[in-house]
């Protein structure tokens, strides 16, 4: 069931009258049964089992906790418990990986033996909920939460249906809370829940999947495509990538909210980050500050006696990592491995940089802001190159016709050659220009209720569409209602779905 | 200072007020999404922004009474040329060195479910080499057997063409002599002018958001739930059929096979219009019409099948089936005795959903195959004149 689709639309609206319908200490009952029910319709049994595993041994882990008072007893009951979450997560995502790799290596050694080929499992939403599972048993291990002794609110704070295929990554100790206190659904959460989705429902099946029709056929088959063509793809890959992660993260959170739950944002206009570090605190925000809880900052504890290289190896150990999250590819190893270095590198020249900026008197320049952004959004959309292209030999391919095949490329735009010809052959300037209109619109908006939101923290989200008066909103739905049902691609799989 | 209202007085006041802020915001909410539609109409097909805008646009009658395309009409993805073809600019005059291709059908050659572009004869102009063919596609949707003759005098005649492909509707030919048997002959007389419109008929005829929406519901829920959307497609098209049985047929019952009367008439019909077309010169190509139907896949593609029946009611199911397994043997027949080139596309187009949108409309690549049995005629062999030289020789 896709969250852009009628059939979740009509069980979300058939959850809400059960939740409403039924006394407040049933509420739980009613969301824990159709989250379940949501996994259960995407035909996978072994899915519903792993979930169920994960909630099993991190509810288990957490109590065997609490009870344990040594040391020593306690550090297995997390490491237990943290090795069985992630050898659920490794059995699904990476096995086969892992398997093909080890047969190249013994290849490479000329050793005969072979470890039996094994079929990539589908593991819609695993690493979502083996992450917050993990952090879960960390923060009672370091004692930051209690353990959650109702074994029906932990297990739907691992399942709740907005958030399980895509997160956010919760913390516990932001959900579980929410989950004791489900209180019915007043207008204004209504409201805005529903203005959420339709709003990321826009931004979803009119932007990006329409953008995604440029992208895919260049990435398709990155060796027909040349120069100015794979730029503009990749520009355009960028652009896709925000729209629909963002569209669904809107989405989760406007079906959460319609049901009093607030999960956390994961966007703050990621591309207008002054740095990459900055990046990543605005992009993928509830895994950026996972990773950087749970892996950077013990990796940094330990190699505090490295003092100039401590932190850098470790954000390169980190990113690593979270390139390794994302997917069981070496394409996803190098993207990592590219944000790895570009942290470091900043760590590491950090200094030479602010003396460089002084030495061209720029450093309270406005321009150097500008400047910034300009670098980091194009460092940015270098490593989406290995995030997109499907091999290395593809990402490698469009990284050198970038750079090597451009002059030629805008010498042929100069003679009056169409960009959208050079891109996708047989399609209108018109229908990307629309698209890209519509992208700047909704950036222009994003970045109006940003401006609003640092005045006024406590203002709601999407407030310039409920802020206009009533026949401006009736007008303001009608045209969004259009673009979605009528202008919208049908709506495929999410990106970010695959992780 | 302001007395507060009596909360008994106060609650229907409340919900009056409620109901009207309710009642206007739909109306805002319809007008705007009405308003949607028609700029996007605007951009996207050039549709004027007031007025009514429909398939209407693309055909109207010639002064013999005849349905023919209109010059330069536009809807949605249909597009006609100056002469009032569909495809791009054709000169009346052709170029020195080139065969001129007519292609000559009903809807099924027009085009219904394929991409702009990808109708037969478009495709079929793909596959040809520029230098040596222009392919012209005359079709008009509704086109009959009867109607030919007319036709080419006036439309494909003028344009000189050295090949004509025809492609013969049975079921309209059916049809057709089905009516003027029960008229005795005679020709259905002119309707009488229109009944006036209801409000409903009238707001379905010019509100463009209605069947916009009722598209994209319908497509959600097949896509959704095809199982049962398929049944309810099923039932409501019988309840259709029955219904224009009660009013067509009047207690007769429906034919379960052609009259042989009807298959006579069509062959010589037929016969007629190939040597009209030699008389000016011109070759012409036969095909036999695919249908995606036969008696083995009738129950996978049932609500398809009861779909076509709507059309010729005249014919039970096994009536259709029967109609294009003879209808295509006449076919065949004539070709061989008027040594015409035949290509059996009905033969070569297999018989799945990829290829056939309804029973006799393709789809993008329904059409490819189509077109390439053509083109394989056109190319691989000789020239279908020399042909007709080298035999008489």
């Amino acid at each position: 069931m896709n969250l852009a689709s009628l059939p979740f639309i009509a069980f979300v609206a058939a959850l809400l009258f059960l939740f409403n319908a039924v006394p407040a200490r049933f509420r739980w009952v009613i969301l824990l049964c159709g989250s379940y029910l949501f996994y259960a319709s995407f035909r996978v049994p072994y899915l519903l089992l792993a979930l169920m595993a994960v909630t099993v041994i991190s509810y288990a882990c957490g109590l065997l906790l609490l009870r344990s008072k040594e040391p020593g007893a306690r550090l297995f009951w997390m490491w237990g418990g943290v090795l069985g979450n992630l050898s659920i997560l490794f059995w699904l995502k990476y096995l086969p990986f892992a398997a093909d790799n080890v047969n190249a290596a013994l290849d490479a050694f000329s050793l005969s033996f072979r470890l039996p080929a094994l079929q990539v499992l589908m593991a819609l939403g695993v690493s979502y909920y083996v992450f917050q599972g993990i952090s879960y048993l960390i923060d009672i291990y370091l004692e930051v939460i209690e353990p959650e002794r109702h074994p029906g609110f932990f297990s739907l704070s691992l399942a709740f249906f907005p958030k399980l295929l895509q997160g956010p990554i919760e913390r516990s100790g932001n959900l579980l809370p929410q989950l004791h206190g489900l209180s019915r659904s007043s207008l204004s959460s209504l409201r805005l829940g529903a203005n959420l989705f339709l709003w990321g429902a826009f931004k979803k099946v009119v932007i990006a999947d329409r953008l995604a029709t440029f992208v895919d056929p260049v990435y398709g088959s990155v060796h027909q495509f040349h120069g100015v063509a794979v730029v503009i793809a990749t520009y355009l890959f960028a652009l896709q990538l925000y729209f629909d992660f963002s569209g669904y993260t809107d989405m989760a959170l406007g079906a959460g909210r319609l049901f009093n739950v607030r999960l956390t944002q994961n966007f703050n206009a990621p591309y207008l980050a002054t740095s990459v570090a900055d990046f990543w605190r605005r992009w993928h925000i509830s895994f950026s500050s996972w990773i950087l809880d749970y892996i950077f900052k013990p990796l940094q504890f330990s190699l505090r006696d490295w003092p100039r290289w401590g932190v850098p190896a470790a954000l390169l150990a980190t990113f690593l990592f979270s390139g390794i999250w994302h997917g069981a590819s070496w394409c996803f190893v190098a993207w990592g491995g590219i944000h790895g270095l570009y942290l470091a590198a900043g760590v590491l020249f950090k200094k030479g940089r602010v003396r460089l900026c002084k030495r061209l008197g720029v450093e309270k320049s406005p321009l150097l802001k500008y400047w910034q952004r300009f670098v980091t959004f194009h460092l940015v959309c270098f490593s989406w190159i290995f995030f997109r292209a499907r091999s290395l030999d593809d990402a490698l391919y469009v990284s050198a016709s970038s750079v090597l095949d451009l002059p030629a490329g805008l010498a042929r735009l100069a003679e009056g050659g169409g960009l959208v010809e050079q891109l996708a052959p047989g399609r209108s300037a018109a229908e990307l220009l629309f698209t890209l209109a519509l992208a700047g619109a909704v950036a222009l908006l994003g970045w109006l209720e940003l401006q609003a939101r640092k005045k006024d923290p406590a203002r709601e989200e999407l407030s310039f569409l409920h802020g206009i008066p009533f026949w401006g909103s009736a007008i303001a739905y009608g045209a969004i209602f259009y673009l979605i049902t009528i202008c919208g691609l049908s709506a495929k799989g999410f990106l970010y779905q695959q992780f | 200072m302001q007395k507060p209202a009596h909360p008994v007085t106060a609650l229907p006041r409340r919900i009056a007020s409620l109901a009207f802020r309710g009642l206007l915001f739909t109306l805002l909410l319809a007008v705007t999404l009405e308003i949607c539609a028609r700029i996007d109409d605007a951009l996207r097909y050039g549709a004027p922004f007031l007025g009514s805008y429909s398939n209407e646009r693309l055909r109207g009658k010639d002064p013999l009474g005849f349905t023919c395309n209109l010059p330069n009409a536009r809807f949605e993805k249909w597009q006609h040329n100056s002469l009032g073809f569909r495809g791009p600019e054709v000169a009346r005059e052709k170029k020195g060195g080139v065969t001129r291709v007519v292609c000559l059908g009903a809807s099924e050659s027009y085009g219904l479910y394929e991409s702009p572009g990808k109708e037969w004869p478009a495709q079929l102009d793909e596959l040809l080499p520029d230098s040596q063919y222009e392919v012209v596609n005359a079709s008009v949707v509704g086109l009959s057997l009867t109607s030919f003759e007319a036709y080419l005098q006036k439309h494909v005649f003028p344009l000189h063409p050295d090949i004509v492909v025809l492609v013969v509707n049975p079921l309209f030919y059916v049809t057709g002599q089905s009516k003027a048997e029960q008229k005795g002959g005679h020709p259905p007389p002119a309707p009488a002018a229109a009944p006036p419109r209801s409000l409903k008929e009238s707001l379905a005829a010019n509100l463009r958001i209605f069947p916009k929406l009722k598209q994209v519901v319908k497509q959600a829920i097949s896509d959704n739930f095809p199982d049962p959307f398929r049944r309810y497609q099923i039932a409501q098209t019988r309840k259709q059929v029955e219904e224009i049985e009660r009013m067509r047929l009047r207690g007769r019952t429906a034919m379960e096979a052609v009259p042989e009367s009807y298959l006579e008439n069509f062959g010589r019909g037929l016969q007629r219009t190939v040597e009209l077309i030699r008389s000016r010169n011109c070759e012409v190509v036969l095909t036999s019409y695919p249908a995606l139907i036969s008696g083995e896949n009738l129950a996978r593609h049932q609500e398809i099948f009861l779909d076509n029946r709507r059309f010729c009611i005249e014919l039970s199911l096994t009536g259709i089936v029967d109609t294009f397994r003879r209808f295509n043997s006449v076919t065949a027949e004539v070709a061989g005795r008027m040594r015409a080139p035949f290509v059996d596309t009905h033969r070569f187009m297999p018989k799945s959903t990829e290829f056939f949108g309804d029973n006799v409309h393709y789809t993008d690549q329904g059409a490819r195959v189509f077109a390439q049995s053509v083109s394989t005629l056109l190319t691989g062999r000789l020239h279908p004149r020399q042909a007709r030289q080298e035999e008489r020789r």
